[in-house]
């Protein structure tokens, strides 16, 4: 009982530190479109999203079937994943002033609709996106990606 | 014996299981198709594979990847994708919006007369926008030295924030930055004033 007692203590403790960490850096965007159960993966821990959520660099969202969402990063960078999709942003950043930064996700898994924003418009070699089998070079637009195969399962 | 036979059963059950799973692995191709963007102009992705790289630059034309890396083009219609990504294409965020607002020369507190119209439509947006976020970034001519503009530029951010803090919107979905020179709405050379370019966007995220 009291080993349960500590156990927790513990938890809520690491649960305030991950907080913090998050608190600690920019938000990469926020949440606009929620459908069905998206996840997003931060630190070890998995949470709900829901509109007007924070996305963070090196965050995982994971959408389920007949789910979708849809993300604005703060360069205007327009995403949406489909159902099943799993989508990581590895790195985001961006200057207000001077417009420098990194875009670098991935698609794992699913399918993921871009309109690319100010980060791509203003340095385009900053701005990558992968999948499976192919990287991406984005020169100002919109594309669809749908990943072929079932990709890297959930976790 | 009958023992040995079940498990036998189970054996071969087992290959098959994992024959079917082999044959699942011949994965369909990843594919990925251009679009054209809401201002309606087709710009252009360049596709690298492990063994190929191939540009896409008109609307509707894509690739398809297998996993070996070989690149094969392919072209859809508008309708065929909208069909077929249009759960994809309905989770999209809504377009960002921007609002500009103008100031008088040199100033970093006066605004232009129509400012209080503009408030009141951007008001009337805000009211249906998902989480919205404002980013308040402000601007000026090319009259001045980079570090003047870029400081003017930030106090005409500071000040719409404050007018529109004013006007109701919660400071806390406003942020402010500043481009100085760096941006503005009508080329001139170097040192030249002009009205346009003295301006903050509001950018409704």
């Amino acid at each position: 009982m009291r080993l349960q007692a500590i156990s927790s203590v513990l938890i809520l403790a690491c649960g305030c530190v991950a907080a913090g960490d998050a608190l600690a850096a920019d938000a990469a965007g926020v949440v606009k479109t929620v459908k069905g159960t998206v996840q997003v993966e931060r630190a070890g821990a998995s949470s709900g999203a829901a509109i007007g959520s924070d996305v963070y660099s090196s965050d995982r969202i994971v959408t389920g079937p007949e789910s979708s969402v849809g993300i604005t990063l703060r360069d205007d960078t327009q995403l949406s994943a489909g159902a099943n999709s799993i989508l990581e942003l590895n790195k985001f950043a961006f200057n207000t002033t001077t417009h420098a930064g990194i875009l670098d996700a991935s698609i794992k898994r699913g399918s993921l609709a871009v309109i690319s924003g100010k980060l791509a418009k203003a340095n385009p070699d900053a701005v990558r996106f992968s999948t499976p089998t192919t990287t991406l070079g984005v020169r100002g637009t919109a594309f669809i990606i749908e990943v072929g195969g079932n990709g890297e399962s959930a976790r | 014996m009958t023992a040995a036979i079940r498990c036998l059963g189970r054996a071969f059950a087992a290959a098959f299981v994992t024959l079917v799973f082999l044959s699942a692995c011949s994965t369909p191709p990843d594919k990925i198709i251009l679009l054209p963007d809401p201002e309606g102009k087709v710009g252009a992705v360049i596709v690298h594979s492990a063994t190929g790289q191939q540009t896409i630059n008109k609307a509707y034309a894509g690739v398809d990847v297998t996993q070996g890396g070989a690149i094969e083009k392919t072209m859809d219609s508008q309708s065929s994708v909208e069909t077929r990504y249009s759960q994809l294409l309905a989770a999209r965020p809504p377009r960002p919006r921007t609002f500009t607002i103008f100031f008088l020369f040199d100033s970093a507190t006066d605004l232009a007369p129509e400012s209080l119209a503009t408030v009141k439509e951007l008001k009337a947006v805000l009211a249906t926008w998902p989480a919205p976020e404002l980013v308040v970034v402000g601007h000026t001519d090319l009259a001045g030295s980079q570090d003047f503009d870029d400081n003017l530029s930030k106090r005409r951010a500071q000040t719409v924030a404050a007018f529109l803090i004013k006007q109701g919107i919660p400071a806390q979905q406003i942020e402010t930055a500043a481009r100085g020179k760096r941006e503005p709405l009508v080329h001139t050379a170097d040192g030249v004033p002009n009205r346009m370019n003295r301006r903050v966007v509001i950018t409704i995220q």
